[in-house]
């Protein structure tokens, strides 16, 4: 009876080689982009229609990551550490955060509803959600439709005792991590606004970036040490 | 004969390759209307070590060193990002998009009487903004950010009816 083995590498050359394998799986793990749960990271997408003439149109996507750093340049004057500040505002968050308390204890309910003749607005509960439906039955009319996670508002309303009249609006963020699905839709007429979470990149819609063909491999370039003072 | 020859082209042919090596910018400006054309070769060495001497000067709008750590973040987060669109518009015929090409944010904006491309590398823009952040303008970081490494790019390139400006750096 003959015994074979695979030489098995040792010493030096095991730790080459497992070295090695650390280097080629880094620019993959890189690239898969993956939450802390496994999850690709979400992106936020937003389109705007305006359905006139002129076929205007705005379409944006950002990783979510990428959303919530942005909003310290955004509101900048209204966001403290995080937090938007509503001490002018109309809105007494004091009192929103009791009647969220208040509705959430209720667990699924209709909290609004309004039927006349040209305009249904419904607010209720479903599940993890909130729900808001409003719809303008005239010609023309508006179709809303916001579907808020119960978690976000959750965050979005945590009470600071310092800090009474803010939102957490970085808490909100976070929660949307977990979020997939339409956030927002409005359709008035032809106009239609979108805001939605998912998992996928948008691909290029308007071609002739460069000459390159799509799926020709990334430019990489290497970074640049040192200082340039 | 031949050896003296290649001792007189020696230099040449050496500093020719220090300078390929380290960078060139090669502007270019055509106008067909006017029969003009030229194109002006930048050694980005050359540019790197004369900046050395000149001051970082302050920047034009203070407020870009109020803004400029967060958007730093972004900038890091979108490197890291999958290349795609990340905003797209159109209206009236015109077109504007921003997209994440590998190490580029490439900017697109397309009219019908005028074509607009710039390619932004995130190197450069994070040195910028690096600098923005101690309330400089750091023209030489964002130099060195260009020099070399990365192969033949255009980095702007406009087209106006009959006036066209290329910027490409090698």
């Amino acid at each position: 009876m003959i015994e074979t083995s695979a030489p098995t590498p040792r010493g030096p050359l095991r730790a080459a080689l497992a070295l090695l394998s650390l280097i080629a799986a880094a620019p993959i793990a890189g690239a898969s982009s993956l939450q802390g749960d496994g999850r690709p990271d979400p992106w936020v997408h937003v389109q705007v229609v305006e359905g006139d003439s002129a076929g205007a149109t705005v379409e944006v996507h950002l990783p979510l990551s990428a959303v919530r750093l942005g909003l310290d340049i955004a509101a900048k004057e209204a966001v403290v550490d995080g937090r938007l500040q509503l001490r002018d505002s109309d809105v007494d968050v004091a009192d929103l955060r009791r009647m969220w308390q208040e509705l959430r204890a209720a667990g699924d309910a209709d909290f609004v509803t309004v039927r006349d003749e040209e305009e249904t607005v419904l607010v209720r509960r479903v599940g993890d959600r909130v729900e808001v439906r409003v719809t303008d039955r005239r010609e023309g009319g508006e179709e809303v439709r916001v579907d808020l996670p119960v978690p976000l508002v959750d965050a979005l309303l945590a009470g600071e005792p310092g800090a009474p009249g803010s939102l957490d609006l970085a808490g909100a963020i976070a929660e949307l991590n977990g979020f997939r699905g339409d956030l927002v839709r409005v359709t008035e007429g032809a106009r239609k606004v979108r805001v939605w979470i998912d998992e996928r990149q948008r691909a290029t819609s308007m071609g002739g970036g460069d000459a390159r063909p799509a799926d020709a491999p990334s430019r990489r370039l290497p970074r640049i040490s040192g200082d340039p003072a | 004969m031949k050896v003296l020859l290649l001792a007189a082209a020696a230099p040449v042919l050496a500093l020719s390759g220090v300078t390929a090596g380290t960078g060139v910018a090669l502007v270019e400006v055509r106008d067909a209307g006017q029969g003009v054309s030229f194109a002006v070769p930048v050694p980005l060495l050359a540019a790197d070590v004369a900046l050395a001497f000149v001051p970082r000067p302050p920047l034009p709008d203070p407020d870009l060193a109020r803004v400029a750590p967060v958007a730093l973040g972004v900038l890091h987060e979108l490197r890291e990002a999958p290349d795609g669109e990340l905003v797209h518009v159109t209206d009236r015929g015109e077109t504007v998009s921003v997209r994440k090409d590998g190490d580029l944010i490439r900017v697109h904006v397309r009219a019908p009487e005028e074509d607009v491309r710039v390619a932004v590398p995130f190197e450069a823009a994070e040195r910028f903004l690096e600098g923005a952040r101690d309330g400089r303008l750091e023209l030489r970081g964002t130099v060195r950010a260009l020099r070399g490494g990365f192969g033949a790019t255009e980095l702007v390139h406009v087209r106006t009816g009959e006036e066209e400006v290329r910027i490409r750096v090698w």
